[in-house]
């Protein structure tokens, strides 16, 4: 019995993860039951364990699980949020119109995104994190075509499955030839065995285990499915896809920069370069792409690439907590203003039929205030002050500035960029304010589903405070210290 | 640089062993073509379909279903050697297990997955 | 604790927000009233204040504490210009809300944007803390676009977006000075965005380098753009003309009243302390851009023949004068500069709303298409007669006494700067031209069209709006003192501080 005791005693700290594993099982279960299967109650089930889930995840105690997981000060902070947004996400889900059968299903893809980042996001070993990558994966692509007869849901599964998959086998292949070189899958037996022996093999063996990282922060070239996976699949579906995985990618990116690298290489020596080169082709890529976009939710794809390649500068700039702490502020930050910007585009995608910037005109007649919160969602993402995407924008570019000249060029392209940025952004808020558009009717008649007013206005509360509450930042240092 | 070297001649084998496969395949092969070698070849059955067969999606389905369980028998295999050692720990590990994968093909088999209309 | 200055930039913002949540347009109206009079009171109570005890030293001073760890504060108090320039953003939005008082597109939306940009203004005009200054400059686009986008004319998207990147790109580069200056701070001291602080440090910034280039040459041009796109100074005035053509009436009041003085009080507030010793080796070539500005803005005055594009290169020209002035760094000259800001702010506002109330007639601003409304329309006759005087600078009207002082100024000033005033100078002939010969084709002259004798003379909301600009504008012209002993003691610690700077 002492041998279970002890069991539990160490598995304790995975009891958030254990919560929505069982909401899973739980929401599969009520999808049984005919009764409920055509409501929505497997929906506020996932809701319920996803709320457990981020309370029981608050808990400041920290713990290393079997040198698998690791809850530290990053994956406490970031735990929670992912649940948190989960819930949100899974909320505003309830005030979709899809056809009923499909809420049970809907569900168990989001909660499996929701486990699989929590679980990366604690990730101290390349294979746990390789599985809670592989579990993201699975539900993403689920979730990428659920409209089966949509051609462009096809194509984006389709693209999501190959792109995974390669980026999933070449992580593979780094993490065999990593074990290979040093004997160890976990973080800190890799950084041991890197001070030793072999640091430009293992440092290229751990690149390619890392990119399964890079394919969910959508760092360019990992980035070609999100475009067209943005655009297929229904916006709501893309805040799951995109957001959640995004904030477990940067927290575990932090960790095994700061864990497995050797003293001489933590960023911002000589990989922080590297990195930062990285985030410049992400930001001068996804940006002057951006520009040439005609549908709103490919904009806000490729504002999840620039995006991708900031967190990247962030994680480039330092090995300390103050990096790590702008890294995270960024990821909160995007993932409150993005969710919301989705949000907001799902209502407007389901009354006007799609997100074609030539679609949107007259939204600001027929949706003012979703339209409105639209507009500050994307101020936000743009970095206009004082919204959270202002404030994460300048924490990044200070940890920037304070490094080596590669990472100062960063910090300028980063500032070039939100320039380029604000000018598509530009384009989504042309075509749904100021553009000319036939007298569409208010949409009084259609209201606007309480969970998803709900929802919206959370995030909008997040972008605002998060943009006023300065101090928030040395609060998460302080935390990761 | 020697400890890179073993990395360098690594790579370049593993490079060459493909390329080399093909380019040989191509020099020795004898080329000679006919109708029947251009059409598509599906385990035997050649004639009657057309070049873009469509194949019903339940046996990716079954498929998928098939891994899962054959996954599962991966699982309990060690599971059983071990069992004495792990002790009644062990019997909830993979009762929780069973129970996941349970819920799953309950599922899986109530949505309708394993008929064949 | 909330004090007079918080109540004028959060007041608006609350009313802002209750216009929105409340249905009726009435009521939003009366909350665009409320916030301006909030504003245009506390103002003009501070400039009195100044006027009677003249001081360099900031009133109503309050500050809270917003970030312990970046040193930042939400601190607000005024100065002589600052308080002139709050005043003048609450009369001008007060009469730009008694101007588009039958706005039917969407009231409530409209004026709640108003009262947003409205807070914003008084965000830059009153606060001493430079975060708080850079995040209401930013956020004055938002509602500006909006304004000029949804409820302009013909072209307002094209006009619109290019209002918004011309001035978005000078936001960026302030957005970098903004961290090389909290990067450039000594370690060991504390970090901080207190205006008075900062401009104590100006050694440090002068002896600090980015890049091997003095921070204080980065910063200062980094200023100097962003705040030449607001002014506008020649070359980077294009936005204007298409701005105010496009924008509706009160807007564009707005935009010539307020907007462009923010370029301005920039320079007064930010580029001259923190950087003296480049106000003092750019200050020539900054002349030579105001002057190009004054020859430049009259010359195609002359040759407009849309009212709103003729008065908006009248403002280009008129601008001019203040660069002139803040560049000539002498107490006259820069005076002068403020002066002018203040007069510009009340005669472009008077000048673009008689623009209105001829559109709102003819339903077009062509020159050529007017003539002989004198008859029809004495009233307006003889607002517009009192608009383009003071607009051609004649005495005993307010443009008087800016440009006198600004010549004054130049002539004493050193080395170029006389031979730039004796340009300047010529643009009196100019506006004088263009001014009067608006005043000819628009009111003397034959009727030119029958149906203009049925033109209704202004209104009595017209005359409410028209009026009170009026007066002022008499009054200050001859009675300049007030005003200017209220703004003279800030602009002499300035020239202090900068001469200070001198090797």
């Amino acid at each position: 019995m002492s041998f279970a005791n002890n069991a539990v005693s160490e598995l304790a700290p995975l009891a958030p993860e254990a919560c929505v594993a069982v909401g899973i099982c739980a929401v599969l279960c009520a999808d049984l039951v005919p009764a409920l299967r055509t409501r929505t109650a497997g929906l506020w089930l996932g809701v319920l364990a996803c709320a457990i889930a981020a309370v029981l995840a608050l808990s400041p105690a920290r713990a290393i699980v079997a040198q698998m997981l690791v809850i530290d000060g990053v994956a406490g902070l970031v735990r929670p949020v992912i649940a948190l947004v989960t819930a949100f996400v899974l909320i505003a889900g309830a005030g979709e119109r899809r056809s009923a059968n499909d809420h049970g299903a809907w569900a168990t893809c989001v909660l499996g995104i929701g486990l699989g980042a929590m679980l990366v996001a604690a990730a101290a070993n390349l294979i746990v994190l390789w599985l809670g990558l592989e579990l993201i994966s699975l539900a993403s692509y689920a979730l990428a075509s659920w409209r089966a007869r949509d051609r462009r849901a096809a194509e984006a599964g389709m693209k999501f499955v190959l792109f995974g998959g390669a980026a999933s086998g070449v992580m593979l292949f780094g993490i065999s030839h990593v074990f290979g070189l040093t004997g160890h899958l976990d973080f800190t037996g890799i950084g041991a065995a890197f001070a030793q022996q072999m640091p430009i093999a293992v440092l290229a063996s751990l690149l390619m285990a890392f990119v399964g990282v890079a394919y969910k922060l959508t760092i360019v070239p990992f980035h070609f499915y999100a475009p067209d996976v943005y655009q297929g699949a229904p916006a709501l579906s893309v805040a799951a896809v995109g957001a959640v995985p995004k904030l477990a990618a940067g927290a575990v990116l932090l960790r095994g920069l700061a864990t497995m690298l050797p003293p001489s290489l933590v960023p911002p020596a000589s990989v922080g370069a590297v990195l930062a080169v990285a985030a410049m082709v992400s930001l001068g890529v996804a940006s002057l792409t951006a520009l040439a976009q005609r549908d709103a939710k490919r904009i806000v794809a490729f504002s999840g690439i620039g995006h991708g390649g900031t967190v990247l500068l962030a994680a480039a700039s330092g090995g300390g907590t103050a990096a790590a702490a702008s890294a995270i502020f960024y990821l909160l930050a995007y993932a409150a203003a993005n969710v919301g910007a989705l949000l907001c585009l799902s209502v407007l995608e389901r009354d006007l039929g799609s997100c074609e910037l030539a679609k949107l005109a007259g939204a600001i007649r027929r949706r003012p205030w979703v339209t409105v919160l639209l507009c500050l969602f994307l101020f936000s993402l743009a970095g206009v002050p004082p919204l959270a995407g202002f404030t994460a924008k300048w924490a990044v570019l200070q940890q920037a500035l304070g490094g080596g000249p590669m990472l100062v060029a960063a910090a300028f392209a980063l500032l070039a960029s939100t320039a380029i940025f604000a000018w598509s952004y530009l384009l989504i808020i042309r075509a749904a304010v100021l553009a000319p558009a036939p007298l569409l009717p208010r949409a009084s008649g259609v209201r606007m589903p309480l969970p998803t007013a709900f929802v919206l206005l959370c995030c909008a509360a997040g972008t605002i405070g998060l943009g006023l509450w300065l101090d928030a930042l040395p609060a998460i240092a302080q935390v990761f210290s | 640089m020697s400890e890179y070297l073993s990395l360098v001649l690594y790579l370049l084998v593993v490079l060459a062993i493909p390329v080399g496969i093909s380019c040989i395949a191509g020099r020795l092969a004898p080329h000679k073509p006919n109708v029947n070698k251009g059409k598509p070849y599906e385990c035997g059955v050649s004639e009657p379909f057309a070049n873009q067969t469509r194949w019903p999606v339940r046996f990716a389905l079954v498929a998928m279903l098939f891994l899962i369980f054959d996954v599962e028998a991966l699982f309990f295999y060690p599971w059983a050697v071990a069992l004495r050692e792990l002790g009644v720990a062990g019997l909830f590990y993979i009762a929780s297990f069973f129970a996941v994968l349970g819920t799953g093909y309950l599922y899986a088999r109530n949505r309708g997955a394993l008929q064949w209309k | 604790m909330i004090g007079s200055l918080s109540l004028t930039i959060l007041g608006p913002l609350a009313l802002a927000l209750l216009c929105v949540l409340q249905p009726k347009p009435l009521a939003a109206r009366f909350f665009a009233l409320l916030g301006s009079a909030i504003t245009l009171f506390v103002g003009a109570g501070a400039l009195i204040d100044f006027a009677q005890h003249p001081g360099s030293d900031f009133r109503l001073v309050e500050s809270h504490v917003w970030s312990t760890f970046f040193g930042a504060h939400f601190a607000l108090g005024v100065d002589g210009i600052s308080a002139a320039m709050l005043a003048l953003s609450g009369l001008v939005t007060l009469i730009a809300t008694i101007a588009a008082w039958d706005e039917q597109r969407s009231p409530r939306a409209y004026h709640a944007l108003v009262l947003f940009l409205l807070a914003a203004m008084n965000g830059v005009f009153g606060t001493l803390d430079f975060l708080v200054f850079y995040v209401s400059w930013e956020v004055l686009l938002v509602p500006m676009l909006a304004l000029i986008g949804v409820w302009g004319g013909e072209q307002r998207r094209y006009a619109a977006l290019k209002f918004f990147v011309y001035t978005l790109a000078g936001s960026v580069l302030m957005l970098a000075l903004l961290l090389a200056l909290y990067n450039a701070t000594p370690k060991g001291t504390d970090h901080t965005f207190d205006l008075r602080t900062l401009a104590q440090m100006w050694p440090v910034w002068r002896d600090s380098t980015l890049f091997g280039w003095p921070l204080a040459r980065f910063g200062f041009f980094a200023v100097l753009i962003a705040c030449l796109v607001k002014v506008p100074a020649v070359p980077v005035h294009t936005w204007l003309p298409h701005a105010h053509v496009q924008a509706p009436t009160a807007v564009s009041v707005l935009l010539a009243g307020v907007l462009l003085k923010l370029g301005v009080y920039g320079l007064y507030r930010i580029a001259w302390p923190l950087f003296p010793g480049e106000a003092i080796a750019f200050g020539p070539m900054i002349g030579v851009i105001g002057v190009i500005g004054i020859l430049w803005g009259a010359w195609v005055a002359l040759g407009q023949r849309d009212l709103k594009r003729l008065v908006a290169y009248s403002s280009v020209s008129h601008m001019g004068f203040c660069l002139l002035g803040l560049a000539s760094l002498t107490v006259a000259g820069v005076t002068a500069g403020m002066v002018q800001a203040v007069t510009h702010g009340l005669s472009s506002s008077l000048l673009f709303l008689l623009v209105g109330v001829i559109y709102d007639r003819a339903h077009h601003r062509d020159v050529q298409g007017f003539g002989g409304l004198a008859k029809p329309m004495p009233r307006f006759t003889w607002i517009l007669l009192l608009g383009a005087l003071a607009g051609a600078g004649l005495p005993g009207l307010a443009g008087f006494i800016g440009e006198f002082l600004a010549f004054c100024g130049g002539f004493t000033a050193a080395a170029p700067f006389p031979l730039l005033t004796l340009f300047a100078v010529l643009s009196v002939v100019l506006s004088a031209a263009y001014m009067l010969w608006l005043l000819k084709r628009v009111s003397y002259g034959p009727l030119r069209h029958e149906e203009h004798a049925n033109f209704p003379d202004c209104t009595p909301r017209e005359l409410a709006s028209l009026l009170p600009l009026c007066a002022l504008l008499v009054m200050v012209g001859i009675w300049p003192g007030p005003l200017v002993d209220a703004l003279r003691s800030s602009c002499e610690a300035l020239l202090q501080h900068v001469q200070g700077a001198r090797p």
